[in-house]
């Protein structure tokens, strides 16, 4: 019986929550995957070394317009993150 | 007669055991015997041009009939990949985001391992010159030797990661804001990039020699085993090896490195092709470098 509950009252926070932000969540998941592979090329500029910076560094014309603003998203991603995951553990708490 | 190479021979070694003296003395034998020949050094300490008494730089210049010499500098090298992408940046960026752009350019470029793939990148661009017979390169010392040659098959595995992750990018952004796709363009790169490290990988393992020099001194043996394990790992042929510095003022001398050469044979499981004395004085010049030729059993 409780687990029932339990299961119900899971499936409407879901539905609350994307029919609220859908195009968000794709888009956030979308950008997730970009900054991931922008991060393998360019990790030097976050300080981190790469044995194929030679190699990445080739593809900068093709993706330099978007730099500045990876990097903007890098850092607030990150304060982002952080939330997400506090957010996260308040909810098991609650449940 | 000697052990016959393949068109494309490395000569690897520490520094200083006679990698730079072993390359171009089997490159006069190449060209006495009528192959068209480039000897390339990426030794940093321009050795080949103190031993060809003459200035060498990355044209490839006539030393003697059927033999040119050149030497590559990898910082140069690494330079002029650096400004190849400036140009394209400043095809495709405005004006004013350029600067920006290019200290990530510059960031990239003084990371480490950027002169070892330069360096590859030369030589991948001399084995596309099909204007000689036979190539000839002093490699730098085992580490790098193997880096370089490790490459091709590392890069190769992380680039196909990065076409796949990049068409699940295109895929993904289609459904939610088209316009921030990148391009079929930057993926075309990628492949360039792949296509031309694999040819660089297959040459060098299925279409290359690989002669590790040593002198007969325990040092050298140790110094060597790692580095020929290694390689033959990654599948390179090394027919054999090359004994350089063979001093034979006593016979005490004599003896003892006999000793070590075998074993250099049983340790190393590889042939002694050539055994170079130690000469009253340097080796310098072609007329020595030619009088040298007769210790070697390659050809």
């Amino acid at each position: 019986m409780k687990d029932g509950w339990k299961d119900k009252l899971e499936k409407l926070k879901v539905f609350f929550k994307s029919s609220l932000e859908p195009a968000q969540s794709a888009r956030v998941v979308a950008y997730d995957e970009i900054d991931a592979f922008l991060l393998l090329c360019f990790s030097d500029a976050l300080g981190i070394p790469n044995p194929y910076s030679y190699y990445m560094s080739e593809l900068l014309p093709y993706i330099a317009e978007d730099l500045p603003a990876w990097e903007n998203r890098m850092v607030s991603d990150r304060l982002e993150g952080l939330q997400h995951l506090a957010s996260d553990k308040l909810e098991q708490h609650t449940l | 007669m000697g052990v016959r190479l393949k068109d494309l021979v490395f000569f690897a070694g520490k520094g200083g055991v006679g990698k730079t003296t072993c390359s171009v003395t089997y490159s006069i034998k190449c060209a006495e015997n009528g192959a068209k020949t480039l000897v390339t050094s990426t030794d940093p300490a321009h050795s080949i041009s103190h031993l060809l008494e003459r200035d060498l730089s990355d044209n490839a210049s006539r030393v003697m009939e059927n033999l040119f010499a050149r030497e590559i500098d990898p910082a140069k090298e690494a330079k002029r990949h650096k400004e190849r992408i400036m140009g394209e940046m400043r095809e495709v960026i405005s004006p004013n985001k350029i600067s920006s752009i290019e200290s990530y350019l510059d960031m990239a470029h003084n990371s480490p391992g950027v002169r070892e793939s330069a360096m590859l990148d030369a030589i991948i661009d001399t084995i596309k010159n099909e204007e000689f017979d036979k190539l000839v390169f002093d490699t730098a010392p085992t580490g790098q030797t193997i880096r370089l040659l490790e490459l091709p098959e590392i890069l190769d595995k992380w680039v196909e990661r990065l076409v796949g992750r990049r068409k699940k990018d295109l895929k993904r952004l289609k459904n939610v804001d088209a316009s921030e796709i990148p391009g079929e363009s930057l993926i075309t790169r990628l492949v360039e990039r792949r296509d031309r490290l694999e040819f660089a990988r297959d040459k060098i393992v299925d279409e290359s020699s690989l002669i590790p020099v040593l002198t007969p001194q325990k040092l050298s043996l140790e110094e060597t085993k790692e580095g020929v394990q290694l390689l033959e790992e990654i599948g390179v042929e090394i027919p054999g090896v090359i004994v350089n510095k063979f001093d034979k003022r006593s016979e005490e001398a004599r003896e003892y490195q006999e000793e070590r050469i075998m074993e250099i044979r049983d340790e190393l499981d590889k042939d002694v092709l050539g055994k170079i004395p130690r000469m009253e004085t340097e080796i310098i010049g072609i007329g020595d470098l030619k009088k040298t030729t007769q210790y070697l059993e390659i050809d």
